[in-house]
């Protein structure tokens, strides 16, 4: 087994960064919400329902619209109030990808579709602790296209601004 | 090439044969040009996991707060899951690049992962080193391989299986039944 230590690779690339990495620490990012993660959101990204919430033992499913402008498209979940621990795939998309991860007091479940994709994909989490899980079906519009507004969901997860 | 061709000119094919397999390699291995996954969900779940450990490694040697001790822990704890990763990884490239190819790629997903650190700046300590809570907030190490699944660390520059072909059909891994705490 390659050694499984700090002195392996690229350690001259991760010396070019460690100077500026004061005050970073373990739990720092509980109820933060960084730069980073409001950047880069898809222009046209709906959701329904508008609010999800899910419980343990079962499954929720969520249908999701977005354009391919190369932004994600966010589900926002969260437990009693807070983020969940982690997420896990059980399902993967077939034309896209999945981010799941801490943004403020919820989990964000972002979905990327692939450049230049649009149709329909569909993936589930689970997430933990616990095990609900939540199932996605997702409809992915051109960019520039003129596909009318999904009429009964609303806006979400929606970006401050774009990279 | 026959015997009868003079040494100039073979030297010049052999120089354009050359400069054909670098481009050639570089449009397999090159980050940007590299296929978005790859067409075994076992594989892809090794680059992942792959991924996953740079990025954990980045944290550790850029934040201070004893991350160290928790790379470690983190190491000991997958170790199994770390090793079959990294023997798959190394697996795919002797199939596809050779050894080689599988240094290029480990050095690029270390730069890969260190430049998107730099790019968060101040907030990259603060901001990633959840990732530590979140790995070992697992049920177990059969979950490693569904948790790296969705951190998306093989974007920005970076691909898995480069060259490797198109998105699994079957692309349906299922997570482990983890019980509650």
């Amino acid at each position: 087994m390659r050694k499984q230590t700090l002195n392996g690779l690229g350690m001259a690339a991760l010396l070019l960064i460690a100077g500026c990495a004061e005050g970073g620490g373990l739990g720092g990012g509980a109820n933060r919400t960084f730069y980073a993660d409001l950047q880069g959101g898809a222009k046209d990204c709906t959701t329904t329902p508008t609010r999800v919430s899910l419980s343990n033992g079962s499954s929720t499913d969520v249908a999701t619209s977005v354009t391919n402008d190369g932004g994600w498209c966010g589900i926002s979940v969260s437990r009693f109030a807070g983020p969940y621990s982690a997420g896990l795939m059980v399902q993967r998309p077939s034309n896209g990808k999945v981010y799941v991860h801490t943004v403020g007091s919820a989990t964000r479940v972002d979905y990327t579709p692939d450049p230049g994709f649009r149709g329909t994909d569909a993936f589930a989490v689970k997430l933990i602790p616990g095990d609900a899980t939540m199932k996605v079906a997702v409809t992915v519009k051109p960019a520039g296209g003129a596909a009318p507004p999904a009429s009964s969901s609303t806006t979400a997860a929606k970006p401050a601004a774009k990279k | 090439m026959s015997d009868d061709t003079p040494p100039a000119n073979r030297a010049a094919r052999r120089a354009g044969r050359t400069a054909g397999l670098l481009a050639a390699a570089l449009l397999a291995f090159g980050p940007g040009v590299a296929a978005a996954r790859c067409a075994s969900v076992a594989d892809q779940q090794n680059f992942e996991v792959e991924a996953l450990k740079t990025e954990l490694m980045v944290v550790a040697t850029t934040c201070k707060g004893g991350i160290e001790d928790k790379y470690n822990a983190f190491v000991r704890r997958y170790q199994p899951q770390l090793l079959a990763a990294n023997q798959g990884v190394s697996s795919y490239y002797a199939r596809r690049g050779g050894a080689r190819a599988n240094d290029f790629f480990i050095t690029e997903l270390a730069n890969v992962r260190s430049n998107q650190a730099r790019a968060l700046g101040s907030d990259f300590c603060a901001r990633n080193s959840a990732l530590y809570d979140e790995v070992m907030s697992l049920s177990g190490p059969q979950d490693l391989g569904p948790y790296a699944a969705t951190k998306d660390l093989l974007s920005s520059g970076i691909a898995a299986c480069p060259s490797g072909g198109s998105a699994p059909t079957t692309a349906t891994r299922t997570a482990s039944k983890s019980k509650r705490k």
